[in-house]
């Protein structure tokens, strides 16, 4: 008899210990690894059974320390406590919440002691398990968010939850202390309450925040369509009276022809025909290829950033042949990549003379695959590239290597994008491959 | 030198052809033939052997398309790899960075320029290609090919591959190139048997090494680039090396 409770409560453990781990590293996107895994499960049954109850906290410890050397530099202290207390104490008050309802519901006076401990070491964590699932679906979006804004991880609300959720942690700890069918009420249901407001912050918060950032880049992105309408009004105004100046020379043309006044025309080839190249390839014409592309908050930040370069007097030359229809990425995500790349490029043409900015888009529908390629000419002949990637080297006192850190930080959670950077013979390539 | 122009206005033809052949008698450049052509079918249907001495200068803009002489010249790159191809077109109708990428053409030469900056351009790309003619050989090609990433660099032009322990993030940092892209470092190991792992983080290619230094355990890379190698890999890669 004592056997099989121990191998129940074994089993119990084990599998209690997995689902923890695994949403922990679900939630702290590390990747799953059969090796700390032994250690947090060796780690928990010595302390399980050195400490009882209180080993939840050298588990959160454990959790925390293993988010802190993967997460280190991505995620704050903060938030990588809450992932491991969330892991460690969500699991467990499930569990005591789950044992609760089944003391109350199941005719436990009928009922064989095996059945009870089957429920409460193999049924009890299949349902913890499967709610696990589903809230971890609801939130993790909300987490994205919060893992990618330091502003949220460090604001007093989260700690308030975290602070909560510590609470609600020392109480269940307290549990075996007072013996109390009462204070365990109370404690499940402080525990709901916690859990409740960390659903209503995480969804409030971050819809707040999407909220106001999504209007601002409206705003923003109307501001640079409307530049972007002017600009090419401009340029039809351009066209429209060159073309009233070409009819003119036409006719001109055909007077000098028909009296066979070969000097005239001569001169008015010389003068006017000759240097019409010069209006018709004038750089504001490349604007013409945005209309290719069909994604508004793109185009409006080209148009912005290609303007910008030219107003600069940077020749800037952009290249979309196809029609460009998505991005193969979250577009938010697309544009700081982009606005980052951009803003180095013209950044570093602003002192150089013969400074120019390529940019193409190359899409190949049948691979899903886009490829947005920016050149830009530098003075230095090349560079040690890797280096500007790292941390905060700057190359000019300013932010342009931490824009890159950025761009490698955004790139981490797409697999099926990749960068590719080349600096030879005084031009400067990003390439940004996005795949569908 | 095998020379083909595809351009349909004759004029523009004949003095390119023109150019070419003063320009190859006055440097003393052997040369077998410059074939011309109007019609794209033409010069399709001349396709025979491949190689870097297949030179085709191609006009964009051909009679009832617009981006005709980009797709010949995909459709020559389909046939031979090693062709070289130029364009003689419009500065309007070339796209710079989409033709070099899709079909890797050499240049784009500018019809609406003056005579002699235009003639000074086809020969500086006719110097090129002779220089390069003589010291061509196949280039040893690192090739990655993933549903994730797919790229290819010339296998000396890597230094090493690092990767972000805990992510699957890896950075291929190049003699002057640098990519990142999804992976996992014990897969590449396997593709080349230049590869060495010196360290939990680090692949590095044994063919650009400079030095090791064994107090700091760095290892130096011919351009003065360095990565880590862990104590107990010196050994290992010293007698490689």
């Amino acid at each position: 008899m004592n056997l099989v409770i121990l191998i129940h409560l074994m089993f119990g453990l084990v599998f209690l210990s997995i689902i923890k781990f695994t949403v922990f590293c679900v939630i702290s996107k590390i990747q799953w690894h059969i090796g700390y895994y032994l250690v947090f499960l060796t780690m928990t049954m010595l302390t399980a059974y050195e400490l009882g109850v209180w080993s939840h906290i050298i588990q959160v410890g454990l959790l925390v320390m293993l988010g802190f050397t993967f997460n280190r530099r991505a995620q704050s202290i903060p938030l990588i406590y809450f992932y491991g207390l969330y892991a460690v104490l969500s699991v467990s008050a499930f569990g005591t919440i789950i044992q609760s309802l089944g003391t109350i519901f199941l005719p436990i006076k009928f009922l064989s002691y095996n059945t009870t401990t089957m429920y409460e070491t193999i049924l009890s964590p299949v349902i913890i398990a499967i709610l696990q699932y589903f809230i971890i679906k609801l939130i993790s979006p909300n987490l994205i968010i919060i893992r990618k804004n330091k502003y949220f991880q460090q604001n007093n609300q989260f700690r308030f939850v975290n602070l909560l959720l510590s609470i609600s942690l020392l109480s269940y700890l307290l549990i075996p202390l007072f013996k109390n069918n009462e204070y365990k009420a109370t404690v499940n249901i402080f525990f709901a309450i916690s859990l409740i407001s960390l659903l209503i912050y995480l969804k409030n918060t971050t819809q707040n925040y999407f909220n106001l950032q999504l209007a601002e880049q409206r705003q923003q992105q109307l501001n640079n369509l409307t530049d972007y309408t002017t600009e090419i009004e401009t340029l039809y105004k351009n066209i429209n009276g060159f073309r009233h100046d070409y009819i003119n020379l036409i006719i001109s043309l055909e007077t000098s022809i028909q009296k066979g006044d070969i000097k005239q025309i001569r001169e008015i080839y010389n003068n006017v025909l000759k240097k019409s190249p010069n209006i018709l390839n004038h750089d504001h014409y490349s604007l013409g290829a945005l209309s290719n592309i069909t994604i508004p908050a793109i185009k409006s930040l080209l148009s912005h950033k290609i303007i910008y370069a030219l107003e600069k007097g940077i020749h800037t030359e952009i290249e979309i042949e196809q029609q460009w229809t998505s991005c193969h990425m979250d577009t938010l995500d697309y544009i700081r990549i982009l606005g980052i790349l951009l803003d180095n490029a013209i950044e570093a043409s602003e002192k150089n003379v013969n400074a120019f900015i390529h940019i193409a888009v190359i899409i190949d529908s049948a691979q899903k695959e886009n490829r947005l390629i920016i050149e830009n000419a530098t003075t230095e002949e090349t560079s040690p590239i890797h280096q500007i990637f790292k941390h905060r080297v700057t190359t000019k006192g300013n932010d342009h290597g931490t824009g890159l850190h950025n761009v490698q930080q955004i790139l981490i959670e797409y697999e099926q994008a990749h960068l590719e950077t080349a600096h030879a013979n005084h031009i400067f390539n990003q390439t940004l491959v996005t795949q569908g | 030198m095998q020379i083909n122009i595809l351009e349909d206005d004759i004029i523009q033809q004949q003095k390119l052809k023109r150019y070419l052949v003063e320009i190859m008698q006055a440097n003393n450049w052997p040369h077998q033939q410059i074939s011309t052509y109007s019609r794209p079918e033409q010069l399709l249907a001349n396709l025979t052997s491949r190689g870097t001495h297949h030179i085709y200068f191609l006009d964009v803009e051909l009679k009832g398309s617009d981006r005709k002489g980009f797709e010949v010249a995909k459709q020559i790159r389909e046939h031979d790899p090693y062709a070289i191809i130029i364009f003689v077109t419009t500065h309007s109708e070339f796209l710079p960075l989409t033709f070099k990428y899709q079909v890797s053409a050499l240049d784009f030469i500018a019809k609406d320029q003056d005579a002699k900056n235009f003639k000074q351009q086809l020969e500086n790309n006719l110097q090129h290609i002779v220089q390069q003619f003589n010291v061509d050989m196949p280039l040893d090609l690192f090739q990655f090919n993933t549903p994730k990433a797919n790229f290819k660099i010339p296998f000396s032009d890597i230094l090493y591959f690092e990767t972000q322990p805990g992510t699957r993030q890896i950075i291929l940092v190049g003699m002057t190139k640098r990519i990142e892209f999804t992976g996992q470092l014990q897969d590449i190991a396997t593709m080349d048997n230049r590869l060495f792992r010196s360290h939990r983080a680090y692949l590095v290619n044994i063919n650009n090494i400079e030095q090791i230094d064994k107090v700091s355990n760095v290892i130096i890379f011919k351009n003065q680039s360095t990565c880590l190698i862990s104590r107990r890999k010196v050994k290992a890669l010293i007698s490689i090396l």
